[in-house]
């Protein structure tokens, strides 16, 4: 589990897109919100060590994952192939096993595009655990889904998170679902990104376990905290 | 259903127009249909025609080969790196425009009348070709998905195989296709000019005796030929390609 991180600043042609900012995270659902165009994205790929010339800040020895906003699938590659492509070791039973976790147990000679977005998610959800990762990024997975089926694949990733004991990172705009997901909010300004607050949900839940409760809460203390300002 | 009726019923209809269109020429300038099957018949059974087919499908094979691997390797270097794309640019403007008939008479020139001559003239004929298609594939390499190969650390051949080249099938079908009716007509001119064997030589020898069923019979045979390849490599390679698409 990564306790601590120090995000170096980044910069892209001039422009900071990320100051540096040092988290102690030590718990094991985070999320982090900050206003559309406010460099979300860009710093969950500088964590998964996806821009050029900038290292990851997480250690080397830990396994990264990531769900990206799209299923991002390899569309000639069947839903078990598509499995076997990222972890080699995977057998016939292996990949039975994790289909019959998310649910699609019947699916695992289908092609990426027979299947609905829903199934594709939960797809993608099952590669990003199949590599029994240390860390999972999760980049506002659930968007553009209906309301039932993200509900349906929020309670996957928990039960999955559970089973597999991993850290998971969320990056979202939608402050309902960080509560409902994490233990831990990292609020972000508008570009460039810095942390303006940590809010500890694990404490709030103490006092009422409805997550638009909280939400009210919050948001009364801080009004325009989703657009990125404390005050 | 219909779609075979069309598909044969307007090649059957060809076939009518034809035989109606004979009765204004001479037979010398355009024989009936029955008497190129008659000819075609007689050079399977009679002539060199097997011979000649099989001398002529082994050069388009191994041309087609070797500009196919050429123009890919080429091709994607051009689409993927701009500082290559930079240095064979001008290079390939050229080599698509120097007629092939320059390059065959110059091959064989340089290199004299010999077999390695001609494969040579036909592959650099062909090439540029595949690599601009190859090149535009490259370009449209969806970075999203190679994003996902790096993430999930990807052995840099696995990424290659099967996450960079698939989404590059669809091009180098379609340069496939374009190279085989490319190359074989390419071939011809080759051997005509420079060898003593295969079907270009052949229909040399036709010209000079005006000898048009025969010419006929051999263009038939070899596109007969292109018909089978297409059937049984082409065809099914496109519905490995669809897969999932």
């Amino acid at each position: 589990m990564v306790a601590n991180l120090t995000i170096p600043a980044f910069a892209y042609s001039d422009s900071l897109i990320i100051e540096s900012m040092y988290w102690s995270m030590n718990c094991s659902r985070i999320a982090i919100v900050g206003p559309s165009g406010c460099g979300k994205t860009t710093l969950l790929n500088l964590l998964a060590s996806l821009l050029p010339d900038a290292p990851s800040p997480i250690a080397h020895s830990t396994t990264i994952s990531m769900m990206f906003q799209e299923p991002r699938l390899m569309p000639w590659l069947t839903v078990k192939q598509n499995l076997q492509l990222v972890n080699k070791q995977l057998n016939e039973e292996d990949v039975l096993r994790l289909l019959s976790e998310i649910g699609l147990s019947d699916s695992q000679h289908d092609y990426p595009k027979q299947l609905s977005g829903g199934m594709q998610r939960r797809i993608a959800l099952a590669r990003a655990f199949c590599i029994k990762p240390d860390v999972l990024l999760l980049d506002e997975p659930f968007v553009s889904l209906d309301a039932p089926t993200a509900r349906e694949c929020r309670n996957l990733l928990l039960k999955l998170q559970h089973t597999h004991n991993t850290q998971t990172i969320l990056v979202t705009h939608d402050l309902l679902e960080a509560i409902e997901l994490a233990d831990k909010i990292i609020f972000l300004s508008k570009a460039p990104a810095k942390d303006i607050l940590m809010f500890d949900v694990l404490n709030a839940k103490k006092d009422t376990s409805d997550p638009h409760k909280i939400s009210e809460n919050l948001l009364a203390c801080y009004p325009k905290l989703l657009s990125g300002e404390l005050a | 259903m219909t779609q075979t009726f069309l598909r044969w019923g307007s090649l059957l209809a060809l076939l009518i127009i034809w035989q109606l269109t004979i009765g204004w020429f001479s037979p010398q300038d355009l024989p009936s249909p029955l008497t190129v099957l008659q000819s075609l018949l007689w050079h399977t059974t009679q002539g060199t025609l097997l011979d000649d087919l099989w001398i002529t499908v082994t050069r388009v094979l191994l041309s087609f080969t070797m500009a196919m691997v050429l123009g890919c390797i080429i091709g994607i270097m051009m689409g993927a790196n701009r500082t290559f794309n930079l240095i064979g640019d001008g290079a390939l403007l050229i080599l698509l425009n120097v007629p092939a008939l320059v390059t065959i008479i110059l091959a064989y020139i340089w290199f004299g009348l010999v077999e390695s001559a001609a494969i040579l003239a036909v592959v650099i004929n062909k090439f540029p070709v595949v690599v601009i298609t190859m090149r535009e594939g490259a370009r449209n390499i969806d970075n999203d998905l190679i994003d996902v190969a790096r993430v999930f650390a990807l052995p840099k051949h696995r990424l290659f195989f099967k996450v960079y080249l698939p989404q590059l099938y669809p091009y180098i079908m379609t340069s496939a296709r374009n190279g085989l009716s490319l190359i074989w007509k390419i071939v011809l001119v080759v051997e005509l000019l420079g060898r003593s064997d295969g079907i270009g030589f052949a229909l040399h020898s036709f010209f000079q005796f005006f000898d048009i069923a025969s010419i006929l019979a051999y263009t038939f045979a070899f596109v007969i030929v292109i018909f089978v390849i297409e059937a049984l490599a082409f065809r099914p390679l496109d519905k490995v390609v669809a897969r999932g698409r």
